[in-house]
């Protein structure tokens, strides 16, 4: 039942990715999910497998709810705050973009512990809080450093 | 969890891992130039994507087909064998704006670099780099390569598509 939630809210923040207006180009959001895939991943692994502070249940549910929240729904929630910051140059509109972005991951990582998909050992919301916030950090400082270069021609490069 | 070990040194695992790192990085500064920066670190960035992404999910338990280099645990070296990744990508897409290969002749050249992949993870499986487990076999990665290549050339159109309008 539970991956059944979680993959129905995957295809709904999909759906709202999609429908959003993105101000960031393809090639940007895509270098943005990879950045982001790539070092949500590894916290988390380490975590997990080296330092073993999250426990991980095994049962074949509960181990794919996982890959589903760590592999696609928590990048695609940075990558949604990504476009909506660089939307509108408001600092509110901002403000507020970042907080519902770090509300929900809050609220899905809460959903996971209550529902038993991963188990903290010597580890609490604290550090969750401040793990999502050095992920949101991370996030913007990679968009502010994609959208601060401009657009660059294919044309200048071509041989 | 459990770590297993396969051995506690520096040796043919970690070298074929850092001279292909090498390698490969020097050829894609030394090739000329044929994409923006941007583009250029997309493509890099999909090697290394795809690389972390099946070592992350086939390679854990549940599934737990492979460990890869001297533990199951996630070490550094690990790390910088998503990075030896990021050339073949960058590679791939390169010979294929190059060649301007396009349409059937697309099949052949997919099919080629899978081959490649797979006599490249097997090179990697005999020194050490991978390791495989509960009935995983070589070849089993051969469709995951055509797929991810696939997808990599998907990429490719839609971004020269998007130049074009």
């Amino acid at each position: 039942m539970i991956l059944t939630f979680f993959i129905s809210i995957a295809w709904l923040i999909a759906a709202f990715f999609w429908a959003l207006s993105k101000p960031l180009t393809f090639a940007d959001n895509l270098i943005l999910w990879f950045v982001n895939s790539i070092f949500i991943v590894c916290t988390k692994t380490i975590l997990t497998l080296n330092v073993g502070l999250i426990k991980v249940s095994e049962g074949y549910e509960y181990a794919l709810t996982y890959l589903v929240w760590r592999s696609f729904l928590d990048p695609m929630l940075l990558l949604i705050a990504a476009n909506l910051v660089t939307k509108n140059r408001k600092m509110s509109w901002k403000v507020t973009t970042i907080s519902l972005t770090f509300f929900t991951m809050l609220l899905l990582k809460y959903i996971i512990v209550r529902v038993k998909v991963v188990t903290f050992i010597n580890f609490n919301f604290l550090y969750v809080l401040i793990m999502y916030g050095c992920f949101l950090l991370f996030n913007l400082l990679v968009t502010h450093f994609l959208t601060r270069g401009g657009s660059d021609t294919y044309e200048d490069y071509r041989i | 969890m459990k770590i297993t070990e396969y051995d506690h040194h520096f040796n043919a695992n970690e070298w074929f891992v850092l001279i292909t790192l090498i390698l490969g990085f020097s050829l894609v500064f030394l090739l000329p130039r044929r994409f923006s920066p941007r583009e250029s670190i997309l493509y890099l960035l999909y090697g290394m994507f795809s690389g972390k992404f099946f070592d992350h999910t086939i390679s854990l338990k549940p599934f737990d087909f492979y460990d890869v280099n001297d533990a199951s645990s996630f070490q550094f070296m690990d790390f910088i064998s998503y990075a030896m990744y990021a050339p073949f990508g960058y590679i791939f897409i390169y010979l294929f704006d190059k060649f301007h290969i396009k349409r059937w002749v697309t099949i052949p050249y997919i099919l080629f670099w899978s081959v490649i992949a797979i006599v490249v993870e097997y090179f990697a499986t005999k020194l050490g780099v991978y390791h495989y487990k509960n009935g995983y076999r070589l070849l089993f990665g051969f469709p995951i390569y055509l797929v991810n290549q696939s997808i990599l050339i998907w990429i490719y159109n839609k971004i020269k598509r998007g130049k074009v309008h």
